[in-house]
């Protein structure tokens, strides 16, 4: 069993950390923004000069589901200066971080949601969808039973009512199918491999050039 | 399995009556009528019912019994149970109501009478239902009315899982004389306290005398289990699902008992398993009679439909409803277009749909049809056809026949519009109908049966 998942259920935890569901799902084939988990303000300041400008910081610990709400994320970060003001800030914000995961701030407007649900009728479920805000409006989602195969999964892509924006639309590149078709198997692999997980989110899937990245996670335990 | 249901060589009538107007008269007219095998009534009030004997209780009945049906309050059925047990009795169908969908004592009830049948290995089908039909053996092990079906109950390959008491009556009456479609087995599930939608999938999966599968379901039992069956065969499974609504699925709770699921999970993981799901009963009866033709098929996404028609506007609304659902219309070959220009006059050129009353007018209905038939049929751009045919008494059984020939050969199915005045239409609906090619009055059930025909056939090929 993964270690995060393993430690997490033994700490009897209700939901991985955004950064240990990064992991989880990272495992499984998605992409995921570059990030690191700084525990410093010097490590936070390190990352983002490494992976360059800008970024996204965002407060880290299992208690923090709804960390917006929290106002524990802050975007669009451009300098050195900045991020270590928003590290304090952070920081200063709750108890018990498990540091401060600072991210490549990911650019498309083209969001989409894949989740894994457990289902009294057909057990893990994959979920793929239009996401962002407009996810509980349109409702333009759709389900497979897990375990999927390859072509279950391109299937799902077709079906969706917003399968255009998956295209060439307005000058960004058509999607990578196959590269968002691994990553629906892999989020139904994951509930069929672990009986520990509840349910995984993955809101927004942000369309980054011709590649689907995750730029929020969450994996909810039993 | 489950052959002392369909193939019983004896069976028990609990609660068989010789009053007319009770249910339990028709069972027993019925059973009498096509069964060959033992019957045996009982009712204490009667020693003899429709000429044969009848018992006063199971215990009774002399020798072993493989299956019983039962009509009687279901305050009896615990007990019923235990005394069918002792007399070998394999499974019971239990047509009345009174169980999970009356409220606490019919839920205390058919869990008791659950409790016994485990322990004693007996299968338990129902309760609340209509028991089943098998329309090859004229078996009509039911309560439906004997004088309503015999004369157009019609053996074939359609079987169909109906959880639903009037629906399977109504709409198998509707489905029989509706058009040319035989069943196999009609099977009526009620509240599927025991034996479900699975059991009976995967009896009819292995039935020879079943080709396609027709449900009308309001809960599955186990959707893994029921999606995981549907995907391993290739026959047709056709599922309307009831329940899909908020409010609908409060009506299906009340009429069924039924806990419907995430409706969008279970229709997810219909199309995952290749299952056709449909959202009307007409709808239902129309795949299942179109599957049940058996025309060969072979379609590919990069093909297309054709489309002939006598009417400009039919043409166009077809176009439509195509595309709606997603069933693209064929890039007819020059060659083609050109073979059928033949038939025009020089300042007109036919454009695809082909609409192609200038021709008719010049030529009459069947050199057209005909010709431009098969001009299309050979287009290698074309996998099936929407024929639009006026109903007129010119055209006769023989160019059915013809038409039938030309798929049989091109292994090209049509679906055919018919349209002019109804009783030609009805009348050429029938004609086309028995020479195997699946006829509507409406254009969009039209395009519904090719459109669920052409996806299955895309994910689960002919031989």
């Amino acid at each position: 069993m993964l270690d995060v998942i393993k430690k997490a259920v033994k700490n009897g935890q209700k939901n991985l950390s955004e950064y240990e569901s990064r992991l989880v799902i990272e495992s499984a084939g998605v992409f995921v923004a570059a990030g690191v988990l700084a525990k410093t303000r010097g490590e936070a300041i390190q990352a983002a000069e490494t992976m360059g400008y800008p970024v996204v910081m965002k407060g880290c610990a299992a208690e923090l589901a709804h960390k917006t709400e929290a106002g524990m994320v802050a975007l669009n970060i451009t300098n050195a200066e900045e991020v270590a003001q928003v590290f304090d800030d952070l920081a200063g914000r709750a108890k018990n971080l498990d540091g401060i995961l600072v991210e490549k701030m990911v650019k498309g407007s083209r969001e989409f949601v894949i989740g894994l649900t457990r289902d009294p009728q057909f057990g893990p479920c994959v979920m793929f969808g239009l996401g962002g805000i407009f996810t509980e409006a349109l409702k333009d989602v759709t389900f497979r039973v897990a375990p999927l195969t390859q072509e279950d999964a391109l299937e799902m892509i077709d079906e969706i009512k917003t399968k255009k924006l998956l295209g060439a639309f307005r000058g960004s590149p058509a999607v990578d199918r196959n590269a968002l078709a691994k990553a629906l198997v892999g989020v139904g692999d994951l509930g069929m491999k672990y009986d520990s997980i509840a349910e995984i989110d993955i809101n927004p899937l942000i369309i980054c050039g011709d590649k689907p990245v995750a730029v929020d996670a969450l994996v909810v335990l039993k | 399995m489950l052959d002392y249901f369909f193939n019983p060589k004896s069976v028990a009538i609990i609660g068989a009556s010789d009053n007319k107007n009770k249910g339990g008269y028709q069972i027993i007219k019925n059973v009498m009528a096509g069964f060959r095998g033992k019957i045996y009534p009982v009712n204490k009030s009667y020693t003899e019912i429709l000429g044969i004997p009848c018992y006063p209780d199971v215990a009774s009945i002399p020798g072993n019994i493989d299956l019983a049906i039962y009509f009687i309050p279901s305050k009896e059925l615990p007990h019923t149970v235990n005394e069918c047990a002792k007399k070998g009795v394999k499974g019971i169908i239990i047509e009345s109501g009174g169980f999970n969908e009356a409220g606490a004592e019919g839920i205390k009830l058919q869990k008791h009478a659950l409790e016994n049948a485990a322990k004693a290995g007996i299968r338990l089908w129902g309760p609340n239902c209509m028991g089943f039909i098998d329309g090859n053996k004229t078996y009509v092990f039911s309560f439906i009315n004997s004088l309503v079906w015999p004369d157009v109950l019609r053996g074939g390959n359609v079987g169909l899982i109906v959880q639903s008491g009037m629906l399977s009556a109504g709409f198998l009456l509707h489905a029989l004389q509706e058009g040319v479609m035989g069943v196999s087995k009609v099977c009526s599930i009620g509240n599927k306290c025991d034996i479900d939608e699975s059991d009976i999938l995967e009896y009819m999966i292995k039935d020879k005398d079943t080709e396609v599968i027709a449900c009308y379901l309001e809960s599955l039992v186990d959707g893994r289990k029921f999606v995981n069956l549907a995907k391993k065969t290739n026959k047709p499974v056709i599922v309307l699902m009831g329940g899909r609504s908020q409010e609908g699925a409060k009506a299906a709770q009340s009429h069924t008992a039924s806990l419907s699921g995430n409706y969008r999970v279970t229709s997810g993981a219909f199309r995952q398993a290749g299952i056709i799901e449909v959202f009307d009963p007409a709808e239902l009866t129309d795949m299942a009679r179109a599957f049940g033709k058996n025309m060969p098929f072979y379609p590919q996404p990069q093909k297309g439909t054709a489309i002939l028609t006598f009417s400009g506007g039919a043409g166009t609304i077809t176009v439509d409803l195509m595309e709606d659902c997603g069933l693209p219309l064929a890039k007819l070959s020059q060659g083609t277009l050109d073979s059928v220009a033949e038939l025009f006059p020089p300042w007109n050129k036919p454009d695809h749909p082909l609409d192609l009353w200038i021709a008719i007018e010049r030529h009459g209905f069947e050199k057209v049809f005909r010709n431009s038939l098969t001009a299309v049929i050979n287009d290698p751009a074309v996998d099936s056809i929407i024929f639009h045919s006026y109903a007129t008494p010119l055209i006769g059984q023989e160019f059915f026949d013809e038409l039938a020939a030309l798929i049989k050969k091109h292994k090209k199915p049509a679906v055919l519009w018919v349209e002019g005045r109804k009783d030609f239409a009805e009348h050429l609906r029938g004609i086309a109908e028995n020479a195997g090619l699946p006829a509507f009055r409406e254009l969009n059930r039209c395009v519904t049966v090719l459109n669920g025909m052409k996806r299955h056939f895309i994910k689960k090929p002919m031989a």
